[in-house]
């Protein structure tokens, strides 16, 4: 093992938005040298079964940047403990671990972008792709008093899909949130977005 | 002796579509062409391997093993016996085989039916020669309990009209009179993660007479 | 997410998920299984066919081998294997913490069928050497998960 004479990296943190885990430290600066980082993480189980196991992350063992894509790491939904230490050459620094372990329930999920188009008769929607972990919850209703609110499940997003086949003349209004399974947990709505159908309406 | 050698056999696998189970395997690099085969089979956990009528020193390099692999809760393993004339010969096993895990899934079979302002579709179900205790055959949807279909109607390359459930039938509404719009029906089964490739469908909605005199 | 109905205790896992990790490492483990006449998780001991209310506690007792025997004694240089058995295990993990509840709650009962059945499961385990037991368990963690799945 090389000589600790390297600072250990500092201020690690973990960034979790929408399913997508971002582990960042505050850079070791040698001037002149490139700084290689090595992540490891250990899940509940390692930490409970077999302490002294640390597996290497997927993508950054070695890395030169302060920060590490650990999405493909955490899998389940249990505690993580995350580590980072410097290399420089033969020189190694001291393992930084993560002060609080991480669990993925606790990622922040944001309302999905959401476009809603009409061609003809038919409502047309178009969800934000975030990944086959997300499907998406859709109220939708027509811009008049008292009118009824439906919902539909969407599971994919990122492809533009028929969400009904609409009245001439009639103004519409969609809203949407995500649903993670592996969470068991939702964003809040986005804002609604209305649009009005070509047409006039039929009386009768 | 068996020799395990690569010049008289590799690649010994099964190749499953629908349950349809087939065993295949390859010549080696200096095989003769009067190189025969014999197969064996046997379900995981037990001992004896079993020899497989009709596949014993055949020329041919596929064995039809659908019957004897038929349990689908079963695991097993096949392995062929490659004999040159002049008498050396190699044996290779498949990996362990499991029809559940690694059969594929084909497109299913549909009839796509125009009218004037929809599209129906009639999905027909897929049987597998996969028998019960009575002999009666089972489909997919037999043995798949999550297995769903999705239907796609894809209107001039710009949107999708989506529809999906385990039900047969389908009809895609509120369509344009005499307009041609490309339909894709594929299987799905998700807790095998399995998809079949889809079903294309290119049809064209009726032109609408109720205002010709 | 598949909801497992084990009697009265209910729990929901993704199976799927765990399914998926496990065929990225299926043939390599199965592979390093040379004893193909012996099989661990037999059908006679299977978690489906097992009465409803004893379901929870074979299924605890066997996640308690794995956890306990199997995952942490397997040895490889392959980080890429490494990480899908840390997925999976972590994963029982939690299966088993949710089966601690319902033990918690009296509605994980052990009687004499499920405790016979995993008598009879670990006999099976611990008749192989602890190489070669670890390897073929691992390598029926797709029967395991079946038996899962099976269950309703």
């Amino acid at each position: 093992d090389g000589v600790a004479v390297l600072t250990a990296p500092q201020n690690l943190s973990v960034q979790s938005t929408n399913m997508k885990h971002l582990l960042t430290w505050s850079p070791v600066v040698v001037p002149g040298e490139i700084i290689d980082y090595f992540v490891e993480y250990q899940g509940e189980y390692e930490s409970l079964y077999m302490s002294h196991i640390w597996i290497p992350s997927s993508w950054c063992s070695p890395t030169e940047n302060p920060e590490c894509d650990i999405t493909d790491d955490i899998t389940a939904t249990v505690l993580y403990n995350l580590r980072v230490r410097a290399t420089l050459g033969s020189q190694t620094s001291a393992w930084s671990t993560l002060k609080h372990p991480f669990n993925r329930n606790s990622t922040i999920l944001t309302p999905p972008g959401l476009e809603v188009s009409k061609d003809g008769f038919h409502l047309v929607i178009k969800l934000e792709d975030l990944g086959p972990q997300f499907e998406f919850l859709v109220a939708y209703w027509r811009r008049e008093p008292g009118a009824k609110e439906h919902i539909k499940m969407v599971r994919n997003g990122g492809v533009p899909v028929l969400l009904e086949t609409a009245e001439p003349g009639a103004a519409y209004c969609v809203k949407a949130q995500t649903f993670v399974k592996a969470i068991g947990r939702h964003s809040a709505f986005s804002q609604a977005e209305c649009v009005k159908l070509q047409g006039e309406a039929l009386s009768l | 002796i068996a020799e395990d050698t690569l010049d008289l056999l590799q690649h010994v696998k099964f190749q499953s579509s629908n349950f349809e189970n087939i065993l295949t395997w390859d010549s080696g690099l200096e095989s003769a062409p009067d190189t025969v085969y014999s197969v064996e089979y046997k379900t995981y956990g037990e001992r004896e391997w079993l020899a497989k009528e009709g596949c014993q020193q055949i020329t041919r390099k596929s064995c039809n093993l659908t019957v004897e692999t038929g349990n689908v809760t079963e695991l097993y393993y096949a392995r062929v016996t490659a004999t040159s004339a002049g008498g050396r010969s190699a044996t290779k096993m498949t990996d362990r085989f499991s029809s559940l895990q690694h059969t594929t899934i084909k497109p299913p079979d549909v009839t796509c039916i125009p009218k004037v302002r929809s599209i129906q579709m009639i999905i027909h179900p897929t049987s597998t020669p996969i028998r019960t205790g009575d002999g009666r055959r089972l489909t997919l949807e037999d043995i798949f309990q999550d297995l769903f279909y999705r239907l796609e109607l894809h209107v001039n390359q710009t949107y999708q009209m989506y529809l999906a459930g385990p039900k047969k039938e389908y009809e895609f509404m509120g369509l344009t009179p005499d307009t041609e719009f490309l339909g894709t029906i594929t299987i799905s089964v998700p807790t095998w993660s399995k998809e079949s490739a889809p079903y294309v469908c290119r049809v064209k909605t009726l032109p609408d007479r109720t205002w010709t005199y | 997410l598949k909801t497992l109905h084990l009697g009265s205790c209910v729990i929901t896992t993704n199976l799927q998920e765990m399914r998926n990790g496990f065929s990225e490492i299926r043939d390599h483990v199965q592979a390093e299984d040379e004893i193909i006449d012996v099989r661990i998780l037999r059908k006679m001991v299977s978690l489906q066919d097992t009465e409803p209310a004893g379901q929870c506690c074979l299924l605890r007792h066997v996640l308690r081998l794995y956890l306990d025997k199997v995952f942490k004694n397997y040895q490889t240089p392959d980080h890429h294997i490494l990480r899908k058995l840390s997925s999976l295990a972590n994963s029982f993990l939690t299966i088993k913490k949710d089966l601690r509840l319902c033990h918690d709650r009296m509605t994980c009962p052990c009687w004499e069928e499920a405790m016979e059945k995993y008598s009879r499961i670990l006999s099976h385990f611990e008749e192989l050497k602890p190489r070669e037991a670890v390897v073929k368990a691992l390598g029926e963690l797709d029967i395991l998960l079946r038996w899962m799945e099976e269950t309703e």
